[in-house]
């Protein structure tokens, strides 16, 4: 039973945290107090995450699993609230209204990403990624006198009710297939019987729309653009990349545990996948003039690459995983640069001038789309390397071509922005202050860019060892 | 001195950061600044050639780490007689384009910071002997250029500064393709280039011919290979003089020099096998670009296609596969550089003076600017070939050692030749002779501008004269070379 409370303390100390903010938020306290007090949370759980040993462990009666995956994807949703935290911090908004339930729905959002990568059977994972859904949605409507918000918020809503009752379908005709829900018997069985019957695959398919729904993967991307149009500049960058990545985590768990995935048709439908997503991204971010569209389709044609190294197989584990982390900090800087540039205009022609009117913020973003757009000796570049070199290894040329041509179309509407915030007049000179808890966010993404870009090799070892 | 090549590539770097904390205000001390760090490189490049053994055609101050271990990415350097007189040239046309921006007049801060980090590009391009850590270098280059042409360029600049970067891009990412598939066909699977150019030799023709063609693709864009050559006209045109004389002096060298340090020793049965049709390219390349360079009433413009005329000379060079050729294309690099920077320095002078490149405008110059036709007339007859000044060695041998191999290829070059050297007088009787036109009352070049002209006319003069002070640095590296094949 102690081991049991101490496997999920982690997410107690963010659901308490949570809780504690929403009652100071009350009590009206400022919202850097708050932000603080959630940063002090996040920190907390931090530390009293049970052990990073590669053996597995499990609590309470399987429900939840500990393996070095699961701490790894923990560590990681932590350091992407850290940063959404940061950005919410310094983001100038427009009333400072429920800054307590904000950060409220941050921690909770966070604690129920934490158990979803932790989940050994498939309720679990339900249940978890629906209570993020839930919160997402709300996140998503929180400028309650802005209707492009509400509008943000019930579209997610409806996107979202629809693909987890797409993926609860499936859960329930695995349940009928095996008899159980529990990932690791699931796999065993698998593994004796290796019967492909046509309602499992009904069933995978069913789940893989509910993971990629989250993935924002071709065709399941359709909301990701008007969401984030509308939703608040700091939680559509928290979208980018926590959820995001949350889909990706699971859709490992879910299909990875079984070794006979890479002789079924995994490979070919992931590969055609992953292209028409990074294809359909980037052409629909080509001629966007709206910056936080433009990114959320960016970050589309980003999912593409992520999911090209899935479709690998084992090979491609450690290049996705590499690419996500990388992404997490890039995609982070590129949506809180422009959030920071310009808080209430999102057009391009916003941004025109901003190399005079914000020296260092144009340059952060400069940096972050550049890594984006993979750039050497950029992070960015080195993922897109290992994603390349992976379909390389395994014999999908097309998929590596694919992969490069989609880089030279991305590369020109990166450069788009780029070339708006250096070689276009502005309308006015005046100069954009950017606070102090936006630099730091600025800084730390930027530092871990162009660290892992020249020095990637610590965490290459740790993904050696992760995907051993 | 172990660290020297590292020292090199990352002092214009240092440089970049120095400059990026100093006021914007205080133009005189960034640009004291950048010419100061490109002195520096540059006398570090000197150091370089003297302590350069060329008896030795091997690599000489070699770095090698490991860097990106699980991937087998590597940080190597090494010069040899390849890549030694390339880096200097990049030195020296680096250092000269820094004096000669102070016709930049805005945002002077970023300019010499992108300057900056545009020449830690070129040169680890040349210095790089890991496959990645050469694309890195290469891939450096493009954004700093993006910026120089599209910030500081003329009134089609913006259009200029997007074609150049797309053509490049969409050739070095093919390129990239080109080094994960060699890594993986290898045995040992590496992308160390000395450890490439043993074990590749066994792939089978077809593989390495796919090879070539990825990394051909890129550095025919570069340098450039008609049909790929229409980025270059417009970039020139648009770019301001340091950034032209860099653009022609250096990065088209990039794709030669491609071509001779990975192409030939990775591939040589593709090359051998295609050589031929990289003979024919080069013919175009010298005929058409000279055809087409005698077109044009804008001087820069001219002086492009001309440029693309002299990378015909280079290509021919490369497709003779022995050792004349090999060296007259690599000399040719060289003189191409010294020759067409000075050309562009040239454009330069009468453009501040006259603010029009139209051969028209001019007229009569040599009674109005003696120094001027001077110069303009030695730069000139050294660009067509005349014997005694650098270019013709170039031109000799690189014809020489493809008439060896195909008489026929050599002929037709021959006779491109001619057209150049119509080109290049027709240029010099419009300029300066005649009488003077209305309003051809410009003062003479001025002391600074000869100084800065004056390291490149002796360079050629000497090379002319003296061929074997380039030439044997190089000749027992290409000796190496031919042996490959």
């Amino acid at each position: 039973m102690t081991h049991d409370i101490l496997f999920i303390l982690p997410e107690v100390v963010l659901a308490a945290g949570a809780l504690f903010i929403l009652v100071c938020g009350v009590f009206g306290c400022r919202r850097w107090l708050l932000g603080f007090l959630a940063l002090a949370s996040l920190t907390l759980a931090f530390f009293v995450l049970p052990g990073g040993s590669n053996t597995a462990s499990s609590a309470f009666s399987g429900m939840l699993m500990g393996d070095a995956f699961g701490f790894a994807m923990r560590i990681f949703f932590l350091v992407a609230t850290v940063l959404a935290v940061l950005l919410s911090m310094g983001y100038r908004w427009q009333d400072d209204d429920d800054a307590g339930e904000y950060f409220f729905f941050l921690l909770v959002a966070t604690a129920c990403m934490m158990l979803a990568v932790s989940s050994g059977n498939l309720m679990m994972l339900y249940l978890s990624v629906e209570m993020l859904s839930i919160v997402s949605y709300v996140l998503a409507g929180f400028l309650k006198r802005d209707i492009y918000s509400t509008e943000a918020g019930l579209k997610y809503f409806l996107f979202g009710a629809l693909s987890t009752g797409l993926m609860l379908y499936g859960i329930t005709l695995v349940y009928g297939l095996f008899g159980t829900l529990n990932l690791a018997d699931i796999n065993a069985r698998l593994a004796l019987s290796g019967v492909y019957a046509p309602t499992l695959i009904l069933a995978a398919v069913l789940v893989f729309a509910g993971l990629a729904f989250k993935a924002s993967i071709v065709p399941f991307h359709m909301w990701v653009a008007d969401v984030y149009d509308g939703a608040p500049w700091p939680v559509a960058a928290f979208f980018s990349v926590a959820p995001k990545a949350l889909g990706f985590a699971l859709l490992v768990r879910v299909f990875f545990g079984s070794s006979a995935l890479m002789h079924s048709g995994w490979p070919g439908i992931t590969a055609v996948l992953a292209i028409l997503t990074m294809t359909i991204g980037n052409l629909s971010a080509f001629h966007q003039d709206n910056v936080k569209r433009l990114l959320a389709f960016s970050s589309v044609g980003q999912a593409g690459y992520i999911l090209a190294g899935l479709a690998t197989g084992l090979l491609g584990l450690q290049a996705a995983f590499f690419y996500m982390i990388i992404y997490v900090f890039m995609n982070m800087g590129a949506f809180a640069s422009a959030a920071l540039l310009s808080p209430n205009r999102m057009d391009l022609a916003a941004y025109k001038g901003m190399g005079q009117r914000a020296p260092w913020g144009a340059m952060f973003f400069t940096m972050f789309l550049l890594s984006l757009a993979g750039l050497p000796p950029l992070a960015g570049f080195l993922a897109k390397f290992l994603v390349i070199r992976a379909a390389v290894e395994g014999h999908y040329f097309w998929l590596a071509a694919a992969v490069v041509l989609n880089s030279v179309i991305a590369f020109f509407y990166y450069l788009k922005v780029i070339k708006i915030m250096y070689m276009d007049k502005p309308a006015s000179v005046k100069e954009v202050a950017i606070s102090r808890d936006g630099y730091l966010l600025l800084a730390i993404s930027c530092a871990a860019v162009i660290g892992f870009g020249l020095w990637p090799k610590p965490l290459l070892d740790i993904l050696a060892v992760i995907f051993a | 001195m172990p660290h020297i090549l590292s020292t090199i590539i990352f002092l214009p770097l240092l440089g970049a950061l120095v400059l990026a904390v100093i006021p914007a205000r205080r133009e005189a001390l960034i640009r004291f600044t950048a010419a100061a760090f490109n002195a520096a490189v540059l006398g570090c490049v000197g150091a370089l050639c003297v302590l350069f053994n060329h008896q030795n055609g091997g690599m000489q101050f070699a770095e090698d780490h490991s860097w990106i271990g699980q991937v087998g990415i590597r940080y190597s350097l090494g010069v040899d007689g390849v890549s030694l007189a390339l880096v200097f040239l990049t030195a020296l046309l680096g250092f000269l384009a820094c004096l000669a921006s102070d016709r930049i007049r805005t945002k002077v801060k970023g300019y010499f910071i992108v300057f900056q980090i545009l020449m830690t590009g070129m040169l680890g391009t040349f210095l790089a002997l890991d496959l990645v850590l050469f694309y890195m270098f290469w891939e450096t280059v493009l954004i700093p250029m993006f910026f120089l042409i599209g910030i500081w360029g003329g009134p089609r600049r913006e259009y200029a500064a997007w074609k150049f970067f797309f053509y490049t891009l969409a050739g070095s990412l093919i390129m990239l393709l080109g080094i994960v598939a060699v890594y993986f066909w290898a045995e040992p699977h590496s992308f160390s280039m000395i450890t490439l150019a043993r074990s590749t030799a066994s792939l089978s023709p077809v593989v390495q011919g796919a090879l070539f063609g990825a990394f051909f693709l890129a550095f025919a864009i570069k340098i450039p290979v008609f049909p790929f050559h229409t980025w270059l006209p417009d970039a020139h045109v648009e770019a301001p003089t340091p950034v032209s004389v860099i653009l022609a002096g250096v990065l088209l060298k990039m794709g030669t020099y491609g071509l001779l340090r990975i192409c030939v020793p990775l591939f040589p049965a593709a090359m051998t096998m295609l050589a031929l049709p990289l003979g024919i390219l080069g013919v175009i390349n010298l005929v058409y670009g000279a055809c087409v360079a005698f077109a044009q009433t804008d001087i820069k413009k001219m002086i492009a296609y001309s440029s693309v005329s002299h990378m015909g000379f280079v290509l021919l060079g490369v497709a003779a596969m022995n050792s004349t050729g090999f060296n007259g294309s690599l000399l040719e690099m060289f003189n191409h550089g010294i020759i067409t920077g000075a050309m562009f320095l040239l454009v330069g002078v009468v453009y501040e003076r006259a603010h029009t490149r139209e051969i028209g405008a001019f007229g009569g110059l040599a009674s109005v600017m003696p120094r001027y036709a001077f110069f303009l007339t030695f730069m000139a007859l050294a660009s067509l070939g005349l014997p005694g000044l650098s270019g013709f060695v170039g031109e000799f041998l690189s014809l020489a050692g493809v008439f060896v191999a195909f008489p026929s290829v050599a002929i037709a070059g021959a006779v491109g030749l001619i057209a150049l050297v119509v080109l290049f007088l027709v240029m010099i009787k419009k300029m300066l002779w005649g009488s003077p036109g209305k309003g051809v009352s410009w003062p003479d070049m001025g002391l600074k501008e000869v100084c800065i002209i004056l390291p490149l006319v002796v360079i050629t003069l000497a090379v002319g004269f003296y061929p074997d002070s380039v030439l044997q640095y190089q000749k027992h590296t290409i000796d190496i070379l031919v042996k490959l094949l």
